[in-house]
C-alpha cells in the first residue's frame, strides 16, 4: 500500500488537514525507528487506498528538537512513497525553505498551500505556476479549515521525478513568486492582543477567561456525568438482580464489581473529555493558547515550565485525565514530562467529593469551608514544590520560542472532529488499563486467605504499621486501595466496608475515627497515587515507565510525609 | 555600524523597530529562530513586552514569543 507522510511546520494547519481527511478513524500504528505515537489513516487518495501518516510539526530538519528527531528517524526507517508538505500560505516565504530542504534530500514532494483563503483575504499573491516550475513539484492551494481545494485528491496523480535538485531560495528571489501587500491586515489580532497581552490587564483577563471556560466545562459536564452515573447505577442494579439467581456469587461479583464497574467508571469520564476537548480545540485553534503562554510565562519559567502548563494545571482541578491528555500540545518533552508530574496534584472533582463528604461529617459549616480551602492551598503548594524538585530532572531550561498565530474563529466541524478523536483515543487506550486494574483490585478483595480474611484485608493489616502513624486504620486503608482505581469509588468503598450496620455511613465514620484522622485521610487522598485513568494517560502520553513510577512513588511518599506531619501536629496541639 | 548603537533585543521597549546584527545563542535556537524568520539583518518589531517577562516580536509576517533571557542574546540596532 502506498504511504504518504504529512510534514509541515507547527501552525501550518497540518493536523486540521489530517483530521479533515481521517474524520475520527485515525489509528496509532507502530513504525520502525520511532517510539512515540504516530497517527495514520487508510483512505482513498488518487483513486487508491493509501496510508496517510501524520508526522509531528517541525521548523527545520537540523535543530535537533524532539519532534525533529522523530521525523528524521521515521523518514530514515520507513519507506515513504510521497510527502504532502503542508504550508501556511500566509507564511509561504519562510515555510517554503523546509520544502526545498526535503526536496534536496531526494523525497517525492507535493506542496499543499493551506490557508489559501486567508492569504487571499490578506492580499498575498502567490504565483503558483511560476513556483511549481521553479520547484518542479505540484502545488495545490487548499483550505483545510473549510475542506476546500481537495479536488486533486480524487484524481489519479503521479509525481514526476525532478530533474535537478532545486536551489535554496534567497530572500530576494522569493519575491518573484510571492507578493505581500505593504502592510498586512492584522488589525483584529493586534486589537485583541492589546487586551490579552496587556502588561497589567493580561493576567486578570487570562484568569477571568479560564474561570469562565472552567465553569462551562464542569458546569455542563458534571450534570451529564451525574446523569450517566445514575443510568449506570440503574442498569447495574438490574444486572446484579438478574445475575444473582443464576450465577455463583463469586462470578456475579466479578461481572458486576469487576467488569461492569470498571467499564462504567471509564465511561463516566466521557462527557468531561468531550466538553474539555471541544473547548481546548477552540482555544488552540483560535490562537489564544500561545497568548496564555505569554502572560503566564514569567511565573512558570521559574518552575521549568511554560505558560501552557499552567492552563493544563487549572483544567486539572476539574479532572486530571483531560488535562494530562492536553499536555500533548507542549512541544518540549521536558516541559511535557514535568507537567505530567505536577498535574495529578490538582484537586480534581472526584477528590472534592471525598472532601465534601468528610468535612460535612467532621466539621461545622463555618470551619468546613476553611478545611476545603486548605485542601486547595495544599494542592497548589504541592504543584509548586514538585515542579521545583523535579525541575532539574525533567526540564532543561530550554529556550522558548512560541509562535503567536493570528486569531481565527475555528469551525464547529474542526472542534467536533478533535473532540471525537480524543474520546476515541481515551476509550481505546485507558479502558484496557483500567479494566485490568479493576480486575486486580477485585481479585484482591475477593480472594480469601482464610474465611474471614481477603487478600485486600491482609494487605490492609500488613500495611497497618505504615499507616498507623498517620492515623489511617485497616478499613480506611482498603478504601484507599479502591481509590487507586478512581477517587470517586472511595466513598462507595467505605459504604461497602461499613455495610451491615443499622447506622448511616456518616454516623459510623464519626464514631469510628477522630477529626484528626479525618484530616489525615483527606490529605492522603489528595496526594497519594493518581487514579488508574490518570496513570493510564501518563503512560500513554509519555511512553515512559520511569515517569509513571516516579509519579506513583513520589505521590505516595509525599502523601505519607505530609499526612504524618499534619496528623502528629494535630495530636500534639489538640 | 557603530558599537555604541548596538543594544540587546531584551532592552527594546514596546512598539520599537530594530535590525538584528548578531544572534549569540545555541545552534538549536538559532536554527529555530531562522525558521521563524529571525535572522541577521532582519527587522524586528517589539509588539508587546510583559513586565520582566517575555517579549512578543514580529518578523516579516510572523509573530512569536521570546523569553527575555533569549532576547538578551540577540544584538540589534534600533531603527
Amino acid at each position: 500500500m502506498k504511504k504518504i507522510a504529512l510534514i509541515g511546520m507547527p501552525n501550518s494547519g497540518k493536523s486540521t488537514f489530517f483530521n479533515s481527511i481521517s474524520g475520527a478513524s485515525a489509528r496509532i500504528a507502530n513504525w520502525s525507528g520511532v517510539t512515540v505515537d504516530i497517527e495514520s489513516v487508510r483512505t482513498l487518495i488518487f483513486g487508491e487506498i493509501v496510508e496517510l501518516i501524520d508526522l509531528p510539526g517541525i521548523y527545520s530538519l537540523h535543530s535537533g528538537s524532539d519532534d525533529e528527531v522523530v521525523v528524521h528517524e521515521f523518514l530514515k526507517n520507513n519507506q515513504i512513497d510521497e510527502i504532502f508538505f503542508i504550508l501556511n500560505s500566509t507564511q509561504i516565504d519562510r515555510q517554503i525553505v523546509l520544502a526545498t530542504e526535503l526536496l534536496n534530500m531526494g523525497y517525492n514532494l507535493r506542496i499543499l498551500s493551506n490557508m489559501h483563503d486567508e492569504a487571499q483575504k490578506n492580499g498575498i499573491q502567490i504565483h503558483f505556476e511560476k513556483l511549481q516550475t521553479r520547484l518542479q513539484v505540484p502545488i495545490h492551494p487548499i483550505s483545510a479549515k473549510f475542506k476546500e481545494g481537495y479536488e486533486f485528491l480524487s484524481k489519479k496523480q503521479k509525481l514526476k521525478k525532478i530533474k535537478e535538485k532545486p536551489k535554496k531560495f534567497s530572500e530576494s528571489e522569493i519575491k518573484n513568486y510571492v507578493s505581500f501587500p505593504k502592510t498586512l491586515d492584522t488589525s483584529t489580532t493586534e486589537k485583541l492582543d492589546k487586551f490579552f497581552l496587556h502588561p497589567y490587564l493580561g493576567l486578570p483577563i487570562f484568569f477571568i477567561t479560564l474561570f469562565f471556560l472552567f465553569q462551562i466545562i464542569y458546569g455542563v459536564a458534571e450534570p451529564i456525568q451525574d446523569f450517566l452515573g445514575g443510568v449506570f447505577d440503574y442498569f447495574g442494579g438490574l444486572l446484579q438482580s438478574n445475575l444473582n439467581p443464576w450465577l455463583p456469587n463469586l462470578l456475579s461479583s466479578f461481572i458486576y464489581d469487576g467488569i461492569y464497574l470498571g467499564i462504567t467508571t471509564v465511561l463516566t469520564f466521557v462527557p468531561v473529555i468531550v466538553i474539555f476537548f471541544l473547548i481546548m480545540s477552540f482555544i488552540e485553534n483560535s490562537g489564544y493558547l500561545s497568548r496564555a503562554a505569554f502572560v503566564m510565562d514569567r511565573m512558570m519559567e521559574k518552575m521549568g515550565l511554560d505558560g501552557r502548563s499552567f492552563v493544563m494545571i487549572l483544567f486539572g482541578f476539574g479532572c486530571n485525565v483531560p488535562a494530562l491528555m492536553g499536555t500533548k500540545i507542549m512541544r518540549s518533552k521536558s516541559i511535557r514530562y514535568l507537567s505530567m508530574l505536577i498535574i495529578p496534584f490538582s484537586l480534581c472533582s472526584a477528590r472534592l467529593q471525598v472532601f465534601l463528604f468528610f468535612t460535612a461529617i467532621f466539621f461545622e459549616p463555618r470551619i468546613g469551608g476553611l478545611v476545603l480551602f486548605s485542601m486547595y492551598i495544599i494542592s497548589f503548594l504541592l504543584i509548586l514544590f514538585t515542579a521545583i524538585i523535579f525541575k532539574k530532572d525533567q526540564a532543561d531550561n530550554e529556550s522558548v520560542l512560541i509562535e503567536m498565530p493570528a486569531y481565527q474563529l475555528p469551525t464547529l466541524r474542526q472542534n467536533v472532529l478533535t473532540a471525537t478523536h480524543e474520546v476515541k483515543h481515551f476509550l481505546t487506550r485507558a479502558s484496557k488499563f483500567i479494566l485490568g486494574g479493576v480486575i486486580v483490585v477485585w481479585l484482591l478483595t475477593n480472594t480469601y486467605i482464610s474465611p474471614e480474611l481477603s487478600v485486600a484485608d491482609s494487605i490492609g493489616k500488613a500495611l497497618n504499621p505504615i499507616f498507623d502513624p498517620i492515623g489511617i486504620n485497616d478499613k480506611l486503608i482498603i478504601a484507599l486501595i479502591f481509590g487507586f482505581i478512581a477517587k470517586e469509588i472511595v466513598i462507595g468503598a467505605l459504604a461497602v466496608i461499613f455495610s451491615g450496620n443499622d447506622s448511616t455511613l456518616p454516623d459510623l465514620l464519626f464514631n469510628y475515627i477522630t477529626w484528626q484522622q479525618a484530616i489525615s485521610f483527606m490529605i492522603f487522598t489528595l496526594i497519594y497515587t493518581p487514579c488508574l485513568s490518570t496513570i493510564a494517560v501518563i503512560k500513554n502520553q509519555s511512553k515512559s515507565k520511569k515517569l509513571v513510577l516516579t509519579s506513583l512513588i513520589w505521590s505516595l511518599l509525599l502523601a505519607w510525609v505530609i499526612s504524618f506531619v499534619t496528623y502528629q501536629s494535630l495530636l500534639f496541639l489538640y | 555600524m557603530q558599537k555604541s548603537q548596538i543594544r540587546l533585543l531584551s532592552e527594546l521597549s514596546q512598539n520599537s523597530f530594530a535590525t538584528v546584527v548578531e544572534i549569540d545563542h545555541q545552534p538549536s535556537f538559532t536554527l529555530k529562530a531562522a525558521a521563524l524568520g529571525l535572522k541577521i539583518n532582519k527587522t524586528v518589531y517589539v509588539l508587546h513586552k510583559s513586565n520582566n517577562g517575555p517579549l512578543c516580536i514580529k518578523v516579516n509576517t510572523s509573530s512569536f514569543m521570546i523569553r527575555a533571557a533569549d532576547a538578551a542574546k540577540i544584538k540589534v540596532i534600533p531603527q
